[in-house]
């Protein structure tokens, strides 16, 4: 018996000393709510009251249904990220770690997402080795299309055998740990009295409260350089291109 | 590029002291303005409920009864909700009926307005990349428990 804080959370990606992750939108629901069920409302209220909608959402796992995917790229040019689930895998003819290939067998770089048309375009590298010798090449149109809902979770908006995608799944989502770990242990959100939901919500929201109050502190008043700061380790850059 | 830490600790007088200045007061009293009605006055503006209740969070997950024990004790709690002395400061009945009267959309409301004074200053990228997750908060159901022993003692009767 408990609940659930459902939070959607904005990573601040122009800002390089260190992560820094700002909560958007909070729900409180008992703990049978899952989580899919509050991500078309927390697109929707971001847009309503904060006009304003992150273009790529992370998830936790694949759990989602392909159908609320599928609105949010259409409806909302929201790409939702996911990995494959173990069992989704099985029936899925592609890979997460496995390039896209002509029927030729040559690999294929993804060129990005239409979005009047919802499809992917995908070409061969240029020098690729297998269309120099490709019996096909006269008519080969160097460009392949393949629609988004083809596999929703796989292509969505962003193909999950992309670099981009692979390493929003597999860094950016462990950013969370620490972001909950912080709510609940040092905010005491798990040490408090939740005997009701109303209340439940009430201090999930302060919690909230307090940590844009501290994200507003740093942005506003950024913290003074180290003067050790050349011989610490360098902050990787992630660029989003 | 590495910056010494950031902001003190939660729990600590120094990290009130670094976010007082950015509760928006002016916003919460134009919103929730001190209702004139006959009787009782109110004594409290809702700013300053909202920030005893805020204070719950920021030393570390007191419950608002501890909080509200807590004012009448230590100063840097009452310095940061503009509580003037140890005298003033509101019982729980006061900050069960605030959370009564914002209910959950009213502290929506004071999010939504600090979320938006983050996006007008936050430093985004061309793309901007949002996390959604979910995690479990115990609920405590000893009061909502039947007392076995209880019963049982009654059915003897």
């Amino acid at each position: 018996m408990g609940y659930k804080k459902h939070t959607l959370r904005l990573w601040i990606s122009g800002f390089e000393p260190f992560i820094l992750l700002a909560p958007l939108v909070t729900w409180a629901a008992p703990a049978s709510v899952p989580e899919s069920y509050l991500l078309k409302p927390s697109i929707k209220y971001c847009q309503q009251r904060l006009d304003f909608i992150p273009n790529i959402v992370v998830g936790d796992m694949g759990y989602i249904h392909q159908g609320t995917k599928r609105e949010l790229r259409v409806q909302w040019a929201v790409a939702m990220l996911t990995k494959l689930k173990s069992d989704m895998k099985a029936h899925c003819d592609y890979a997460e770690d496995e390039p896209l290939r002509c029927r030729q067998g040559q690999e294929l770089k993804w060129l990005g997402y239409d979005e009047l048309e919802y499809q992917h375009w995908f070409a061969p590298l240029p020098h690729a080795p297998r269309c120099c010798s490709c019996w096909e090449q006269s008519t080969c149109p160097r460009q392949f299309a393949v629609p988004a809902d083809t596999h929703e979770t796989f292509f969505g908006m962003i193909p999950l055998n992309t670099a981009l995608a692979q390493r929003l799944i597999r860094s950016v989502r462990s950013w969370i740990e620490p972001s909950q770990s912080f709510e609940k242990n040092q905010l005491g959100l798990k040490a408090m009295f939740l005997n009701s939901l109303r209340l439940c919500w009430t201090t999930s929201l302060l919690a909230d409260s307090a940590a844009l109050l501290r994200v507003l502190a740093i942005l506003k008043e950024p913290p003074a350089k180290s003067m050790l700061c050349e011989l610490f380790p360098t902050q990787s850059q992630f660029p989003l291109e | 590029m590495h910056m010494t830490k950031s902001l003190p600790a939660v729990g600590s007088f120094a990290l009130l002291n670094a976010l007082t200045g950015f509760v928006p007061d002016d916003f919460i009293n134009s919103r929730w303005p001190v209702p004139h009605r006959p009787g009782r006055r109110f004594h409290f503006s809702a700013a300053q409920l909202w920030r005893v209740h805020l204070l719950a969070a920021l030393t570390g997950g007191q419950s608002f009864n501890a909080v509200q024990r807590s004012l009448s004790e230590q100063r840097p709690l009452r310095r940061f909700a503009h509580l003037p002395n140890e005298r003033s400061v509101p019982d729980t009945r006061m900050l069960h009926e605030f959370r009564s009267r914002l209910g959950v959309s009213g502290f929506r409301w004071i999010n939504d307005h600090l979320t938006q004074q983050v996006l007008m200053v936050a430093p985004l990228r061309d793309k901007t990349v949002g996390l959604i997750d979910a995690t479990d908060l115990p609920a405590c159901s000893r009061d909502k428990k039947k007392m076995a022993s209880l019963g049982a003692h009654n059915e003897q009767h």
